[in-house]
């Protein structure tokens, strides 16, 4: 009896604590969502009546809506891993340098600027008369209009590059120390060279950060929309024109129910992306 | 337990994205029953004038005009509040003066953040049901509005209000502006642009030119005009411009007069690609390079800031600006205001209003009423106002609309141009040749008409009606697609792009935008 209490009352506590929490997530993102569902079903926010899964099938007929969709994942199949690989190269170098707080500092202050300062930097760097131009000119070469050009998605890759490696860093650098000194010792008594045990101890003692870091760059890579949005506006290029675009723009228009479908649809992706990568994880 | 809490946390991760973007779409669907209900057959006035109405405007010109009604309507309707919100900046006047003579320049910055940032304020206060009971419909996608059903139809509150006679308006513009049927945009002004030439140039010339048609395009007057202004020229030493526009101020207005031919809203495409855009910037690059057009006055304002030019314009150069204003040009495009000038050139007002695209408009005559490439004759409207679906009281904001189309606030002086309320327009051209227009209403005089006045009145009403029912058009361009053709076309003009790539860079963003 006093052993079901003991369990009871931890359980209320454990609830208890829980709440705070539970109530945060469930006004802030389980009752939007729930609207958000309701708006996808209707045709219209005000005086509209259901329909079903229209706005669905409409959504995935939109030119806007896919071209936003595919330039999202080319932005993801090109910025994540190389955001990945930078990390992790610059974790290794760092684990046991003797200035691993000094550079860790250093790499953690784009995440501390304001987006706003940072697009005013890159308006800089990027313009027509800006920085880099100015260095191509001066040794012959013609301008080129970094934003509004071919050249527009490597400009948005190396921006969340920037912004994020750093973070990333701190995340490999955490899961690289917790694994075992022993299996690197083993290794090492065994004669692994060094891309050996790189293959075989650091990478799958990493899997679980890889997992994490990646759910974390799939959510920042939808942040990097506030830089380009700063710098090129609702309608750029369109090699640079993202989910969030056409979402915002949908904001704007007052267009909730295509709005509503999209967001469901990113969140469908994205859990089912997040439990593939975690079953993943588990197998390795 | 695992299983449960690893689930869990993924669908979190999923609706923390979801909620990034449609966090902030919890709208009023409390009010969706309302509108419905509005829609139904049978529709009838409820309730009654009282309580607080907000009207929400970006363009500063609504300002003035607002506040005056607000003042007036609240002192009709006891009980009534009108709050008035402008959100943009109002423009910046510099005066300068010499020997006597005073100039004032307003200068107008376009602000695409604060129109942008306005516009997603709007979007957010009313689908949270904290908008204005009244929009201006000036920067705001209308279309977009009506397509989310955001906008009243205001024909039903016409058809309801027993006070309300649309016989009392210029129909031809109210139902211009009709969109998809329904009336959910209420213009207060409308003008329409005549095309005119110098009697001393063109001289027979005029007549094989407009050749007797009462309606032409820009474009087609231009046409037939190089012509004879090669010949004139060929041995003169400063050549006679056809027309005092500079390229940008050209481009614009032929762009607007084919406007239907780029972008068809109701059918969500566009047409940049096909040609006639890029012809279109090259012909007017081949007017500016073969010396037929001037820059404006306006286009002398030089940018100040440095190097980069990026500060705000600095004051033209005096002289620079007396010399062009007595330069004469061969053609015209004047607003309908210069019709009175023209029939009344002894007017004192005719020296003080004189259109600024002109200074020899004085000795201009009447050419042809301007149509656009299409024939049709198209008005710009003026003061536009549509009335939020979620208003909590429509009954006094659709009292307060009506007070707007009043005889009362048709004949404000801050009405723009014609007021379409037919006793105000009269009334107006009235007070116009007894000069007494712009005189405060409590100075007036009533004045009776000499004959020659009462003639002078038959002559420019008759101009103004006939021209009016010629009205077959409005075309209400989206702020969007014209600042993406603006910034584009710019880039085409200061040698940046060549007329494909700017044709190409506005048929995809343009067609993002009206696709999404």
């Amino acid at each position: 009896m006093s052993d079901y209490f003991i369990k009871l009352k931890a359980r209320s506590a454990g609830l208890g604590f829980l709440l705070p929490s539970l109530l945060g997530i469930s006004i802030f993102f389980i009752w939007p969502f729930a609207s958000t569902i309701k708006y996808a079903l209707y045709d219209k926010p005000i005086g509209g009546s259901f329909a079903g899964l229209n706005n669905f099938v409409e959504l995935m007929g939109n030119p806007a809506y896919r071209l936003g969709l595919k330039n999202t994942l080319i932005f993801m199949a090109f910025s994540i891993p190389l955001n990945m690989a930078l990390a992790l190269s610059s974790a290794l170098v760092l684990k046991n340098s003797a200035h691993r707080k000094l550079f860790t500092l250093i790499f953690l202050v784009p995440m501390v600027i304001p987006s706003g300062s940072t697009a005013f930097f890159w308006q800089k760097m990027f313009a027509k008369n800006g920085f880099l131009n100015g260095l191509l000119y001066s040794i012959g070469l013609s301008r080129i209009n970094w934003l509004d050009s071919e050249y527009a998605m490597a400009v948005i890759v190396i921006i969340f590059a920037w912004k994020n490696i750093g973070y990333n860093m701190i995340l490999f650098l955490s899961g690289l120390a917790s694994i075992p000194k022993e299996h690197y010792e083993s290794a090492h008594v065994d004669g692994a060279g060094r891309l050996r045990v790189f293959l075989h101890i650091t990478m799958p003692g990493l899997a679980p950060t890889f997992v994490i870091i990646f759910i974390m760059n799939v959510i920042n890579s939808f942040k990097v929309f506030k830089e380009v949005y700063l710098l090129t506006g609702s309608h750029p290029n369109e090699s640079i024109y993202l989910l969030q675009h056409f979402m915002n723009n949908m904001f704007n228009s007052l267009n909730y129910p295509r709005l509503g479908a999209a967001s469901i649809l990113v969140a469908a992706v994205a859990g089912i992306a997040a439990i593939i990568f975690v079953k993943m994880e588990r197998q390795v | 337990m695992k299983k449960f809490l690893f689930t869990a946390l993924l669908l979190l991760t999923a609706l923390s994205l979801a909620a990034c973007s449609a966090g902030t779409a919890q709208g009023s669907s409390r009010q969706a029953g309302s509108a419905e209900s509005a829609r139904e057959e049978g529709f009838t006035l409820e309730g009654e004038v009282n309580g607080e109405i907000n009207i929400s405007c970006y363009d500063f010109t609504y300002e003035s005009l607002l506040n005056e009604a607000a003042e007036k309507f609240e002192s009709k309707y006891p009980g009534t509040t009108v709050n008035v919100n402008l959100f943009s900046t109002p423009p910046e006047i510099k005066t300068m003066e010499k020997d006597g003579m005073k100039m004032a320049i307003i200068t107008t910055e376009a602000d695409p953040q604060a129109e942008s940032d306005y516009i997603f304020k709007s979007g957010n206060d009313i689908m949270s049901g904290q908008g204005a009971d009244i929009y201006a419909i000036d920067v705001l996608p209308y279309y977009k509005y009506v397509q989310g059903g955001y906008l009243e139809d205001l024909s039903k509150y016409m058809d309801a209000d027993t006070d309300f006679n649309t016989s009392d308006y210029k129909s031809n513009i109210l139902n211009a502006v009709k969109y998809e049927g329904g009336q959910y945009i209420m213009p207060l002004s409308y003008s329409f642009d005549i095309l005119t030439y110098d009697p001393e140039i063109l001289e027979t010339a005029a007549e094989d030119i407009f050749n007797g048609k009462e309606a032409m395009s820009l474009a087609q007057v231009l046409e037939l005009t190089t012509g004879f202004a090669d010949e004139y020229n060929v041995a003169r030493e400063e050549p006679v411009k056809l027309i005092n526009y500079g390229k940008e101020n050209l481009f614009s207005t032929l762009f607007k007069n084919n406007y239907k031919s780029f972008v068809d809203i109701e059918n969500k495409s566009c047409d940049f690609n096909s040609g006639s855009f890029t012809d279109l910037l090259n012909m007017v690059t081949a007017y500016a390079d073969n010396g037929y057009i001037s820059d404006s006055v306006f286009g002398m304002m030089k940018k100040g800031g440095g190097e980069a030019g990026s500060g705000a314009p600095e004051m033209p150069d005096f002289e620079d600006v007396q010399r062009r204003l007595s330069t004469a040009y061969m053609l015209g495009l004047q607003g309908n205001q210069s019709l009175f000038n023209m029939l009344n050139k002894d007017a004192e007002v005719t020296r003080m209003f004189m259109s600024s695209s002109s200074a020899s408009a004085e000795n201009h005559e009447i050419g042809a009423l301007s149509a656009n490439d299409f024939g049709d004759v198209e008005a710009d409207v003026f003061n536009m106002f549509g009335m939020n679906s979620n208003s909590k009281n429509k009954r006094t904001a659709w009292e307060f609309i009506k007070f707007l189309l009043s005889d009362e606030m048709q004949s404000s002086l801050n009405i723009i141009s014609l007021p379409v309320n037919n006793n105000a327009r009269a009334e107006n051209m009235k007070l116009e040749v007894v000069e007494e227009l712009f005189v405060p209403v409590e100075e007036r005089e009533a004045k009776e008409l000499t004959p020659e006045q009462q003639a002078i009145l038959d002559e420019y009403a008759g101009y103004i009606e006939d021209y009016s029912n010629q009205i077959n058009a409005v075309t209400l361009t989206d702020s969007k697609i014209m600042s993406i053709v603006t910034e584009e076309t710019n880039l085409f003009f200061t040698g940046e792009k060549s007329a494909e790539e700017a044709a190409s860079s506005i048929q995809s963003k343009v067609s993002l935008y009206l696709n999404e």
